[in-house]
């Protein structure tokens, strides 16, 4: 039986009347009105006199607008029912139902009804709910419903599960209160309000990619209802704990303020927001527009984002760095200010203007570092160029110093080409890049090349720079191609260096996992024609008079340390110069040979000479597996010659060793450098 | 017939190259000694001195040239001319670079240690780690996570591209990284680790 909705109430209304009647009893199967279902209804009424009545109401199952839902077994109990003509009233009743939410199955309430404007009220005052409390009052008529609720110190972690699984959550916990209101004209929802403190808010989504631990969110939000989307403000402040969305933030203490403005079709699952303003002292302020595609996954269709110049400090610790894992910038310290106005369309970056102030970068690791960069670089997915203008103070990679410089560079789509020729201080010298090409294709490493001149850098602040013994001399180069592809650093062309009164050539260099693990370095090197006089008295290794040339062929450094070469050095065979070698240099081969080298110095009358005459000199050493492999310029017996004698005093020394191990040899060599002694 | 003969004695030095060029295979069971040197090195799992696992049985390629009876024989002559272990290809690990990255590997694998038990991370099916179960990390260590991921990942992409490099073969790159996972499912993973197959599911050894 479906009555409507007024026949149950113009039953109570006449019963008065019926003064002979001493009890009532209702069964109804379903009464339903807008928005609401009544089903399996009882009413009895008990002591009914002209104005009073006592009333029983069961209730097996009554349906609600969400988030209500279905209410079960609802039995209300009223002592002292108020019959008037106009309308029924009760100031206290007991209700009783079980619902997935409620702690307790018993609450006190009050309500009236008004059947000629169909006007009800209905007020609960201490229902209790997941360890809070909660308290609502509801009042309707013909135009339409209102609920006002207040819930105070909710524990998140003690709602049921039914409620968390209706949030799509696996897991929450913290306290919430929540006060707000909730009205509509019909069984939907027309319009929300909601003032909120969450403490400590953890939640998270069955995948826990999106997750929050101790969270702190306080604010409001609002909303209206037109058609099947919604209007809603919200102001919102948050600070401390992590928040994940797939990528993890640590939130700071300061609060960041967010006031945002958003439209919601759920017919379309997709939420518009209009206008997300956002600001927090340490970092800064702007604003954003974002539109999203709910449902299974969580789609960005487009986003925009302008920030006022804020600081790096803030913007890179808290919001970039977990974003940045992964790359070279994923530990830097970063200190100065940025704006940018960035534009996502479509899952891809369609255009982006960056402007930097006084933006000092260091990598943790030491591997580079950049200081005073200041610029605006502009950036479109499209064909249209835009210019850039990058300029710094002061930067490194690795030991290697460069100065101050002033780049302009046009980007192109995937593309970015260097405008303006560049001069690069470089050490006490200077890189001249002509040429500088980028290119990011996507799904494609990325990759570079330039052309540029290196202008001498005196081999003093090279050898520093790299950890050498203080050579004298000066490196430059003609450096035709420059070019970084998968990862790998090319130089091609020759690096010349001017050192010892001779020249020492670098070709084919090649650095893999430049800043990766274990470094690679590959190149092939020729001396020729250095002054060994010059050469050793750098290294305070005995005086050595001659020329030396010779080469180090695919040199192999990991992490910088040589792993394999072969090299070989001896005096060239045309060389007409003074061939002289002085009883410490003597010395010091026979320390460096230990046992296996030298030794066939006389201990006793050559020590008469401080220096002796030689033919040729010369070794070589091809390194594997940590061994190296010496000869040296013409066999001996059992051995080979390091120095061959020549002329008068005349000294041979012979190298027994075929194979040495390399650390031990470069130990000894160190040794001798770093004691250096002049024997007399 | 005369014809024919002639043709197939024509053939016949054709044939043997073809034999010598098909003969370049990839060296599974080499490959696999390989992957379990170092894979120990990092995982610490066999006690040195472990005899290699017996070697899986030889790659596709190698019979290829017997399908003829002339190749057959060009085949026999060709072991004869070059023994079986010269003609088989070897696995060289031996390089600066790869030592480098596989102690970089097993320096970092202790703290990867306790996301493998949690079955918070697994082994990918292209032999680099990946996410299993998130729920299994604490929110505060998750970017941990991420950055050990991300260091162990380059460290592995640039091993397996080295040992394929370091043998001249840059193209057996896909097949060593599967190998590196097979060995791993079968003697560095401990019961309970997770692992990726390569239609994407994953099992737990």
């Amino acid at each position: 039986m479906r009555l409507p909705c007024g026949l149950l109430l113009s039953a109570l209304l006449i019963a008065p009347r019926l003064s002979a009647v001493e009890g009532l009893e209702l069964h109804l199967d379903t009464l339903a009105g807008a928005g609401w279902q009544a089903r399996n209804i009882t009413v009895h009424l008990d002591k009914l006199d002209a104005a009073s009545a006592s009333l029983h109401l069961a209730i097996g199952q009554l349906d609600l607008p969400e988030p209500l839902g279905k209410l079960k077994d609802l039995q209300l109990d009223c002592a002292a029912l108020q019959l008037r003509d106009d309308e029924l009233n009760c100031s206290q009743a007991q209700l009783h139902l079980k619902a997935a939410w409620l702690d307790r199955d018993h609450s006190t309430i009050a309500f009236s009804y008004r059947p000629v404007e169909r006007a009800f009220t209905l007020a609960v005052r201490d229902a209790r709910l997941a360890a809070g409390t909660m308290t609502f009052t509801a009042r309707g008529d013909n135009s339409g419903w209102r609920i006002d609720y207040d819930l105070a110190g909710i524990d998140l972690a003690r709602l049921p599960p039914y409620l968390k699984q209706q949030a799509g959550l696996t897991a929450a916990s913290g306290r919430a209160s929540l006060r707000g209101s909730l009205s509509g004209a019909d069984a939907k929802p027309g319009a929300f309000s909601v003032q909120a403190n969450l403490q400590t808010l953890a939640f998270a989504t069955p995948d826990g990619a999106n997750a929050g631990e101790a969270l702190n969110i306080q604010g409001t939000a609002s909303g209206q209802r037109d058609g099947g989307d919604w209007h809603v403000q919200s102001k919102l402040t948050l600070h401390d704990g992590t928040l994940c969305i797939k990528t993890c933030w640590e939130l700071p203490a300061d609060p960041l303020a967010l006031d945002a403005k958003a439209n919601w079709s759920a017919r379309a699952q997709r939420l518009d927001v209009t206008r997300l303003n956002f600001r927090q002292t340490s970092l800064g302020q702007g604003a954003a527009t974002l539109q999203l595609r709910l449902g299974k996954t969580l789609l960005v269709n487009a986003f925009t984002l302008h920030l006022a110049p804020s600081r790096w400090e803030r913007l890179y610790s808290t919001y970039l760095q977990p974003l940045l894992i992964g790359t070279a910038l994923e530990a830097v310290a970063a200190q100065g200010s940025v704006a940018a106005d960035i534009d996502y369309h479509a899952t891809a970056l369609s255009t982006a203007h960056v402007r930097l102030g006084a933006v000092n970068l260091e990598d943790q690791a030491g591997r580079f570092g950049i200081k005073g960069l200041a610029g605006d670089i502009a950036w479109r997915s499209d064909t249209v160029a835009q210019q850039s203008v990058l300029r710094w103070d002061a930067a490194h990679v690795y030991k290697l110093t460069l100065g101050a410089a002033s780049v302009q560079v046009q980007t192109q789509a995937q593309s970015l080409r260097l405008q303006n020729a560049v001069h690069l201080p470089i050490l006490d010298g200077q890189l001249d890049i002509e040429h500088f090409a980028l290119q990011h294709e996507p799904g494609k490493p990325l990759n570079w090349h330039f052309d540029g001149l290196l202008k001498p850098v005196s081999m003093q602040a090279f050898s520093a720079a790299v950890g050498w013994p203080v050579m004298h001399g000066k490196l430059s180069g003609m450096i035709p191609g420059v070019s970084y592809t998968e990862g790998e650093l090319r130089i091609g062309g020759i690096l010349l260096i001017r050192v010892f009164d001779g020249a020492i050539t670098v070709r084919d260099l090649r650095i893999a996992r430049l800043f990766d693990v274990a470094p690679s370095l590959r190149a092939d090197i020729k001396l020729d024609n250095l002054d060994l006089d010059a050469l050793t008295r750098t290294f305070a290794f005995g005086s050595i008079q001659g020329r030396f040339s010779g080469q180090v062929d695919n040199l192999q450094l990991i992490n910088w340390r040589p792993v394999a070469f072969a090299a070989g050095f001896a005096t060239p065979v045309d060389d007409r110069s003074r061939h002289r070698i002085s009883q410490r240099a003597v010395e010091s081969i026979s320390q460096i040979g230990g046992g296996g080298i030298g030794g066939v110095l006389s201990r006793s009358f050559l020590r008469v000479f401080d220096e002796f005459s030689y033919d040729r000199i010369g070794v070589s050493c091809t390194l594997r597996n940590g061994v190296c492999t010496m000869d040296g310029v013409a066999p001996a017996a059992q051995g080979y010659y390091l120095v061959k004698g020549g002329g008068l005093p005349r000294i041979d020394i012979v190298g027994y060793a075929h194979r040495v191990d390399w650390d031990t040899l470069l130990e000894r060599l160190s040794g001798v450098i770093s004691t250096a002694p002049m024997v007399r | 017939m005369t014809r024919n003969r002639l043709l197939y004695t024509l053939l016949s030095p054709l044939f043997l190259v073809a034999c010598v060029t098909i003969n370049v295979y990839f060296p599974a069971a080499a490959a696999e000694k390989a992957a379990d040197r170092i894979l120990n090195e990092v995982y610490g799992k066999l006690p040195p001195g472990t005899p290699a696992p017996k070697p899986a049985t030889p790659d596709k390629g190698s019979d290829a040239g017997h399908s003829t009876p002339l190749a057959a024989v060009g085949m026999q002559v060709l072991d004869w001319l070059v023994s079986p272990a010269h003609a088989e290809a070897d696995i060289s690990i031996d390089t600066p670079a790869i030592r480098a990255i596989t102690a970089s590997l097993a320096a970092r694998k202790p703290r990867l240690q306790p996301f493998y038990a949690s079955g918070a991370i697994g082994m990918g099916a292209d032999g680099t780690l990946a996410v299993h179960d998130l729920n299994a990390v604490p929110l505060k260590d998750r970017n941990t996570v991420k950055q050990l991921m991300a260091d162990d990942n380059k460290d592995w992409n640039a091993l397996y591209h080295e040992v394929a490099a370091a043998n001249g073969h840059p193209e057996w790159e896909g097949e060593i990284r599967s190998t590196f996972v097979r060995r791993w499912v079968a003697n560095d993973a401990t019961s309970g680790w997770w692992y990726q197959v390569s239609g994407g599911q994953w099992r737990q050894k």
